[in-house]
């Protein structure tokens, strides 16, 4: 964007005077012409009044916006709450999944990967949960109970067994 | 609490009374500005190790809280224009230089007859106090671009002020 602002001077010009960034010949040569014309002198007058009192109704309206600073520190707690227990969520999700791949691989080749997760599904449904990945860790002996029931039934109280004891040593 | 948890929580404070202001000036009630804020402070400490260059932060930040907004207005299925003042009273600069206004109300109302765009650069720059740099990185436009409409805008507001006296 090349726009002459005022006579010979471009708006980055302008605004690079403005802000002090102009190199020193240039603010010189610039400095020179303001003091014989009188429109750009005007515009630079007009331009720093305004800047003025823009920072000056900015900081007030800042300050009219000041928030209860215990108010602050309650909402920072709520966010922190938020953040432990999505985290812990997070945790736990990824450590039932990891049980239940320990018990994927070990029933596998006992039952056929097929059976294996309608196994899995029908010992979470048994206690109302809708599939096996949205287990919580509370939930956990109650799903390996009916898990390790299911097992017994379809490869045997051996396998049963080992279901369970494998089911608590992951967790 | 880790070290920089530590480091986050005495600094979540200030960013929270920073973006209660952003959101309350766009028009939202205390309450729905907070739950925003709140928002915005879990995906800053969420994402705080994306940030590559740490001079940017506030540019991020206000970044993060423009897509809150918008989220938030698409939400609630309202005009997605993300500065519109509208929700302020009728006014013109007479009534400002006339003292009809509030001094902290001032600002808004000399920003007025600019653009929405512009208005959200001018709030950028003089109630978040955001140098160029970070309203360009908020606002995803180009540097040249935040100086040019602010040079600008200065130019004119100054001429509608000027003639109002």
């Amino acid at each position: 964007m090349k726009i002459t602002v005022n006579h010979k001077y471009s708006w980055h010009h302008w605004v690079d005077y403005l802000e002090g960034a102009l190199a020193e010949e240039q603010r010189a040569e610039m400095e020179k012409h303001l003091q014989v014309c009188e429109e750009c002198s005007r515009l630079r007058r007009n331009v720093i009044t305004m800047e003025n009192r823009l920072q000056l109704a900015g900081k007030r309206l800042r300050g009219s916006f000041a928030v209860d600073q215990n108010r602050a520190r309650q909402a920072v707690d709520t966010c922190w709450e938020s953040i432990r227990k999505a985290d812990a969520a997070a945790q736990n999700s990824a450590s039932v999944l990891d049980r239940l791949t320990t018990l994927r691989a070990f029933m596998t080749p006992m039952c056929g990967s097929e059976t294996v997760t309608r196994a899995l599904h029908a010992a979470a449904q048994r206690i109302a949960v809708q599939s096996p990945e949205a287990l919580t860790e509370v939930l956990w002996p109650d799903f390996l109970e009916n898990l390790s029931s299911i097992t017994s039934v379809l490869c045997g109280d051996p396998a049963a067994i080992l279901v369970a004891e494998l089911g608590r040593l992951a967790s | 609490m880790t070290r920089s948890d530590a480091a986050f929580g005495s600094m979540a404070s200030a960013l929270f009374t920073r973006l209660v202001r952003y959101f309350s000036i766009r028009g939202l009630d205390i309450q729905t500005a907070e739950e925003l804020a709140q928002d915005v402070l879990m995906i800053i400490y969420r994402k705080a190790e994306m940030l590559r260059n740490k001079e940017s932060f506030y540019g991020w930040l206000y970044k993060i809280a423009r897509n809150q907004h918008l989220q938030h207005v698409r939400r609630h299925k309202r005009e997605a224009e993300l500065v519109d003042l509208d929700w302020l009273p009728p006014s013109s600069s007479e009534q400002v230089v006339a003292g009809e206004t509030s001094q902290e109300d001032e600002f808004l109302h000399w920003i007025r007859p600019l653009e929405p765009e512009e208005q959200q650069i001018m709030i950028l720059r003089y109630i978040e106090d955001l140098s160029y740099q970070e309203i360009a990185t908020a606002l995803g436009i180009p540097l040249g671009t935040v100086k040019w409409k602010i040079f600008d805008a200065k130019m004119r507001l100054a001429g509608i002020l000027n003639q109002s006296r």
